[in-house]
């Protein structure tokens, strides 16, 4: 036997794979990685003192930069929490509305993170082109409706800022009758693709009692068989209404991963066709016209969370009765996705590491924040 | 082997014929949607007035503290907006500004209002102070929505009320 | 008071009785909402807006004991109507309800009557933000209102009441509390309503329109944006101001208020609240009077002259060059050729350097807080020895408090005391107010004495006699000596010659002498009319104090107003050529500032460093000291006349610009906290002084062998006086090494005072900041109801009374006489120069109130002026021993015959050019053109 010499090595926090500004601290043994610590933090902007300065509406739009990525979900998380802390109450279209946004979302981000992966893969920007295609169709429709594509600031306590525009709906048809097309294409093209196979299957493994042991959510938890969604678990909103299935994996590698993502997308799609059934006859406007921006909620605390696209996103805020939250703390799964990255990576090779980071799909603004 | 080729060129051969996706900017713009928040205008009313009062409302509801307001008094003889009080000094920091859209919601008057123009870069970071002279609108045009009050005022007058003798 | 046990909104808690609804509700933490009704006002029940429901328990004819239910709980009869709780006392077993659906009613019902003629003009209105009605409207009032927008009544805006108040006549909804405030608070009734229905408005009665001096307040107390100041119109909108807590220094009241600045500039001065000093109010010149912060002819950099003019130089430079020239003079000619004024306007902290820097690394004693002129007056310790006692708070006291006011105007000296007299009298107290002229608190008084002029001395010894005769002097607790000599001298005249020589019913003496022996708490204030009568009155004074057993506790004692804000500090501390901090007097002594001009002027003082004063504006001598002296630096926010002629000028922060603490006139120390960074390069006076010492110190000057050696010996206390002499008692045992000079903050400085000055043991920023207890002053939950857009509440902590110096027992009360102060003049008239809150004071500069300055007139009585043919505007020459002067004459009904006034400090008249003393006869001339 060789002897060898175990040697640690930075990858980031400058690195083009690592989604950010995000070092893993790499003890490897020739390629092989015997230990990997995830170091964060250089992206941290105070998120949680600045939004103790704010009134409470002025928080809205710093939560669009939390997952840049998934701003409507950032948006609904906390002005669910608010209104559960003041007692709002959000009209049944304003609900639709919202669940039309975040599954919107759910498929951009999951377009835009397998692009990545596809990418970190060595699959030079093909799959991530096309991907960003698609997202660019939904962005637009944000922009029509919220006036920004990716800082969109749309919700408001007690529902949305302003009616979908007019011509939002047959947009949107448009966008879902187009759209089976490409999961389709994008499944035929990858999930037998050579590549993909020799570097997902059987990478990364996450066993499902490591998973919930590091409170791993979204599309990693569910990659490694457990069938955990908030939507199913906890109905927000108006999540009871709509009939969708929750996908799992049955490895817990990149790849159940991957194929968990490609299904979630054809479920939001599921739903979106039922918000779009049943929205015409939903009652109340976009917004609870008694409901006040300028809120000043009782003295308590409270937590609401939502399913985002990345796991469980949740907002825990406390009041002490001014119009600025006393404590305001966010559960951020790409966080906590993130913490299991030592533990996924042992024993693999050091370009795995790039794969079975990108599997996870983090937001480093939402890790830092 | 050569059918895939061929379908692959047959694809290729296909967008070849098409509009191509990519916008040439900057020689050419990609439209934006009517709600877009680009760069912030301080409309006029009708007559040339300045529409904003210097109540800095905008500046209170700003979330990242971007806009500074100095008001002062109207000269009774030659007001330049309606009321008692203007804006002797409006800034917005274009580097702290988010484009959240809020000061739009909190102006009384409709006076600011963020327009569609997006291309806000510069070399100099004192170049991203925007003054008034540089927000305001030419007196001649962008007069905007007019202030929900307004919309009331210009309504007829109610009858008086009738008392029974 | 009994208590009564309510019950509110199913809430039963006891209050006292009657007590009204509104304010027993909120003691129960529930808050009725109120417009017209404030809580320091007697109620009007003009608003309608307290409306609750209000419910007795139903009585038994027949027993008159309350009926009760099946459940045996008392049957409770609603009254028919609602009731407004402002109006309503509660009484046992009331029941109150505040939630039902009635009372909304009416109050939504109320708010959108109000809203009807009220402009909806929010975004500019300057009390938007911390608006009453703002605040009633979302917590109370209805979403909608059913109100044409277009109906609206329109009135020309903004209608000026006064040079410093506007009113919106359309956003005013005549609630009345500022005329009832100017009526019944202010003692100013110029304020009033005029027309009818829709037309009904407040218009000012007076001329010139809005006099009072505590227009400001009416602001504040408006729930409403009706009234604002001119001052703060459209500056900012008050959710952007941060409010720095500070102290004003304008007089020796020391109240409590908050710079409002935005970036860095003031936008504003609003009161703090603070029961014991200010309660929440603040006078106008507090409020307006704080422009010359950022006036633009601040001081911005050391200047050093050049021949007839100053170039701009480095702090190092300037420093320097006054080390090097204070150390040449010092070694020279001894410590004794230099000399130093401060202002008494300067925090403790730099009257303990100034000193000890004059007195330590200069070896003078030549330090004064006065200014020098003829009329400065003896120092007075009285006031500190015989100060109100630790823990006294005006806020207390009521009924069984005698106060007497003794040659005093506390509206123009003090002007914050008028209101908290006139708070005492109406809560029960008995307010005496003994002048030789009518002065405005006179009208408040339970009792006015008005003595002839000059027969304060017999009236006080009256005072003294009587009580002396009722066997006072037996209850007297203190160390004492002297009383033998004080007895014989009072007993000396009868009872009938002395009331004759004070001109007043020997009745009355006696009324009073009762009302102060049989008073629980007795307070005596005494102003600068009594101070010019010399020490002998303040003694006699003193010794009536003494004898009617008022001194050494709270809530009793006497109360010096002094000229400038920390007066009191200044003499604490021992800016005051012959005692060093904590009144140990010394036994050699410098030059008082009297006698400094023609020392300077001679060459035996030859170097002077003055701070925050400004003697060459009127007084020649100083100027003539000026041009003589060698080196002169003046230290100062303002090129005043005094920098003009210095070598070296200064600049120095300002109140605002600095932490510092101050002692006001009850001997209460309280903090002071920078508003904003000093003006241009200007430095805070403490640091000033640090720096030139640690230069001096430097240059190995040595203090004077001969000062350092007095130092050591026990002093006596209290200075020069006869009468009221202290003895200290204590063995001052000097440390062993005087404390370096590397203070880096003030609050060093502050510790080190606490440490080595007796009487301010305890007294640091720590502690001053520890005594805040904002739950015990006034604030309650509902705060908003009350308070918003008024006083800022308290959080810095509400100051430290100081002991009087006699309970601590270190010195020893002398009452021996002095004999009464002669003048050798056959004058006619006694020349009083008046001192005014809008004098001659630079720091009014800047500000409002600069156009309500006094102007220059020589006040003389109607039998004066029929005497001598003299009309209202005649020009007038004032001749006195030493000189003349001539202004336009204004004829006084109310003034007594025999006394001329003449404002004080006015740079046009300077009254130092004709005084010979504290007390200067005076004969008139008709100038004929």
């Amino acid at each position: 036997m060789l002897k060898t010499e175990e040697l640690q090595i930075n990858i980031g926090p400058q690195h083009p794979s690592t989604h950010g500004v995000f070092r893993m601290l790499v003890t490897v043994d020739g390629e092989t990685i015997i230990d990997l610590k995830p170091v964060f933090g250089y992206l941290h902007r105070n998120h949680e003192q600045i939004a103790e300065q704010n009134t409470y509406l002025q928080n809205m739009p710093y939560t669009d930069r939390l997952d840049y990525f998934n701003s409507m979900a950032n948006n609904q998380a906390y002005a669910m929490a608010v209104e559960k802390l003041v007692g709002i109450e959000v009209p049944e279209r304003a609900e639709y509305i919202r669940v039309l946004m975040v599954e919107l979302t759910r498929i951009l981000n999951h377009a835009g993170a397998l692009g990545f992966l596809i990418n970190d893969m060595g699959m030079w920007q093909t799959q991530l082109a096309f991907g960003m295609r698609e997202r660019e169709k939904i962005l637009d429709l944000f922009e029509s409706a919220s006036g920004a594509r990716l800082m969109c600031n749309y919700f408001r306590f007690g529902g949305v800022a302003r009616d979908l525009p007019p011509d939002f709906m047959p947009r949107l048809k448009d966008l879902l009758r187009a759209m089976p097309a490409f999961v389709d294409e994008m499944e035929r093209l990858l999930r037998d693709n050579e590549i993909l196979m020799q570097r997902a299957e059987g990478i990364g493994i996450l066993p499902p009692d490591l998973a919930l042991a590091y409170s791993v959510t979204g599309p990693v938890l569910r990659g490694s068989g457990i069938a955990y969604d908030v939507r199913k678990a906890e109905p927000y909103s108006i999540y009871d209404r709509f009939d969708f299935d929750v996908p799992i994996g049955t490895v817990g590698d990149v790849y159940d991963r991957f194929l968990v993502r490609v299904e979630e997308m054809r479920q939001s799609k599921r739903i979106i066709e039922q918000v779009l059934e049943q929205l015409p006859d939903a009652q109340g406007g976009h917004i609870n016209p008694k409901a006040r921006q300028n809120v000043r909620p009782p003295v308590g605390d409270v937590y609401a969370r939502i399913e985002s696209p990345k796991g469980e996103l949740g907002f825990y805020l406390v009041s002490d009765g001014s119009t600025k939250p006393y404590r305001y703390k966010i559960r951020a799964p790409s966080f906590i996705n993130l913490t299991p990255l030592g533990d996924m990576c042992r024993g693999y090779k050091v370009a795995d590491v790039v794969v079975i980071l990108g599997s996870i799909d983090i937001v480093m603004g939402e890790v830092d924040r | 082997m050569f059918g895939e080729l061929v379908k692959g060129l047959r694809t290729t051969l296909k967008y070849m014929f098409r509009q191509p996706v990519t916008v040439q900017y900057p020689e050419v713009k990609r439209p934006v949607r009517e709600r877009f928040r680009g760069r912030h205008e301080l409309k006029r009313f009708a007559d040339g007035s300045e529409r904003c009062i210097g109540c800095s409302l905008c500046a209170a509801a700003c979330p990242a503290d971007a806009i500074l307001v100095i008001p002062a008094e109207n000269e009774p003889d030659n007001p330049r907006s309606p009321g008692e009080r203007y804006a002797a000094t409006y800034e917005i920091n274009m580097l702290r500004c988010i484009f959240c859209g809020y000061c739009e919601d909190a102006c009384p008057t409709n006076a600011i209002v963020l327009e569609h123009q997006y291309e806000l870069s510069f070399y100099d970071r004192r170049a991203s102070i925007f003054t008034k002279e540089m927000l305001l609108v030419p007196e001649d045009q962008g007069h905007g929505e007019p202030p929900p009050v307004l919309k009331q005022i210009e309504r007829r007058p109610s009858p008086p009320a009738q008392i029974d003798l | 008071m009994p208590d009564v046990t309510i019950t509110v909104d199913g809430r039963s808690f006891s209050v006292p009785a009657g007590t009204n609804v509104v304010d027993a509700a909120r003691m129960g933490g529930i808050a009725i909402p109120v417009f017209c009704y404030h809580p320091r006002m007697p109620a009007v029940g003009m608003c309608r807006m307290c409306l609750v429901q209000v419910g007795m328990p139903k009585l038994d004819p027949a027993t008159r004991q309350p009926l009760m239910d099946a459940q045996g709980q008392p049957v409770i009869a609603l009254m028919p109507k609602l009731q407004t709780g402002c109006t309503t006392p509660v009484s046992e077993g009331m029941v109150i309800n505040t939630k039902t659906e009635e009372v909304q009613f009416a109050q939504k019902g109320v708010l959108e009557f109000l809203l009807t003629s009220h402009p909806l003009d929010c975004p500019v209105c300057d009390k938007g933000g911390e608006c009453p009605l703002q605040n009633l409207t979302m917590e109370w009032g209805p979403g909608q209102s059913r109100f044409d927008y277009n109906d609206k009544v329109h009135f020309e805006k903004p209608v000026p009441l006064g040079d410093l108040i506007l009113l919106d006549r359309e956003r005013c909804i005549l609630c009345s509390r500022c005329v009832r405030f100017q009526d019944e608070l202010a003692d100013d009734s110029v304020l009033g309503f005029d027309h009818r229905g829709r037309n009904w408005m407040i218009v000012s009665k007076s001329d010139p329109p809005f006099a009072s001096k505590f227009s400001g307040n009416t602001t504040d107390i408006c729930p409403v944006g009706a009234l604002t100041t001119a001052d703060f119109r459209f500056k900012a909108r008050v959710w952007e101001l941060s409010s720095k807590p500070g102290i004003c220094t304008l007089c020796p009241v020391g109240c409590n208020l908050n710079f409002d600045m935005r970036h860095d500039r003031l936008m504003r001065v609003m009161p703090r609240e603070n029961g014991a000093v200010n309660d929440i109010w603040l006078c106008d010149k507090g409020r307006f009077g704080h422009r010359f912060i950022e006036h633009e002819s601040r001081l911005h950099a050391p200047l050093i002259r050049h021949g007839d003019h100053f170039v701009e130089a480095s702090w190092e430079e300037a420093l320097t060059l006054v080390a090097e020239k204070l150390a040449a003079v010092q070694s020279a000619r001894g410590g004794s050729a230099i000399a130093g004024l401060a202002a008494p306007r300067l925090s403790n902290e730099d009257l303990y350097l100034f000193q000890r820097l004059f007195r330590e690394q200069l070896g003078s004693n030549n330090l004064d807080h006065h200014l020098g002129s003829p009329d400065d007056g003896d120092h007075d310790d009285l006031g500190g020895l015989l100060a109100v006692g630790k823990g006294t708070n005006l806020m207390e006291l009521g009924a069984g408090t005698t106060v007497l006011v003794f040659g005093a105007d506390p509206e123009e000296e003090a002007p914050l005391y008028l209101l908290r007299l006139r708070a005492l009298v109406q809560r029960g107290a008995q307010l005496f107010v003994a002048n030789q002229r009518a002065t405005k608190l006179e009208r408040s008084a339970t009792q006015a004495l008005r003595y002839s002029v000059g027969g304060e001395l017999a009236l006080a010894r009256a005072l003294v006699r009587e009580l002396l005769e009722r066997g006072a002097a037996e209850r007297i607790k203190l160390k004492h000596s002297g009383l033998d000599a004080l007895r014989k001298q009072v007993l000396a005249q009868t009872p009938e010659q002395l009331a004759a020589a004070a001109g007043i019913a020997h009745e009355q003496i006696v009324a009073l002498a009762t009302a102060l022996l049989e008073a629980e708490h007795g307070l005596i204030m005494y102003g600068a009319e009594a101070r010019s009568a010399g020490l002998a009155l303040i003694e006699t004074l003193g010794a009536l104090a003494v004898l009617s057993g008022n001194v050494g506790k709270p809530n009793s004692g006497m109360i010096a107003l002094l000229p400038g804000g920390n007066s009191r500090g200044a003499l604490d501390l021992g800016v005051r050529p012959d005692a060093r901090p904590g009144y140990v007097l010394m036994p050699q002594r410098g030059l008082p500032a009297q006698q400094l001009w023609s020392a300077a002027r001679d060459g035996h003082v030859r170097a002077l460093w003055i701070a925050g004063l400004d003697p060459a504006a009127c007084l020649p001598d100083a100027r003539e000291a000026l041009t003589a002296a060698e080196f002169v630096v003046v230290q100062e926010l303002f090129m005043s006349e005094t920098a003009r002629m210095a070598d070296v000028v200064l600049p120095a922060a300002s109140v605002a610009e600095r932490d510092g603490t101050y002692t006001n006139a009850e001997r209460r120390v309280q903090r002071s906290r920078a508003a904003r960074a000093p003006h241009g390069q200007s430095r805070p006076d403490w640091q000033i002084f640090q720096d030139v010492a640690q230069m001096l110190a430097d240059m190995m000057v040595l203090p004077h062998p001969r000062v350092e050696a007095e130092g050591a010996k026990p002093a006596k206390a209290a200075k020069g006086a006869k009468t009221a002499k202290g003895q200290n008692e204590q063995v001052v045992t000097r440390p062993p090494e005087p404390p370096r000079w590397d203070y880096l903050t003030p609050d060093e400085v502050a510790a080190e005072i606490a440490e080595r000055v007796p009487s301010y043991g305890g007294v640091t920023y720590e502690a001053l900041a520890a005594t805040g207890n904002p739950g015990v002053w006034g604030r309650q939950a509902n705060e908003a109801v009350f308070y918003d857009g008024t006083s800022y509440e308290n959080t810095e902590g509400i100051g430290i009374a100081l002991p009087s110096l006699i309970s601590t027992g270190r010195f020893t009360l002398s009452l021996s006489p002095r004999p009464a102060p002669v003048v050798k003049d056959e004058r006619p008239l006694l020349l009083l120069a008046q001192p005014l809150a809008y004098g001659g004071d630079p720091l009014l500069r800047g500000s409002l109130l600069e156009r309500q300055l006094a102007q220059p007139a020589i006040v003389i009585s109607q039998s004066d002026a029929e005497k001598l043919n003299i009309q209202n505007g005649d020009r007038v020459r004032i001749v006195s021993a030493v000189g003349e002067l001539s202004a336009a004459a204004r004829v006084h009904a109310d003034l007594p015959p025999g006394l001329v006034m003449v404002p004080a400090g006015l740079p046009g008249l300077c009254l130092s050019r004709i005084q010979t003393g504290p007390r200067t006869r005076v004969s008139l001339v008709k100038v004929v053109v």
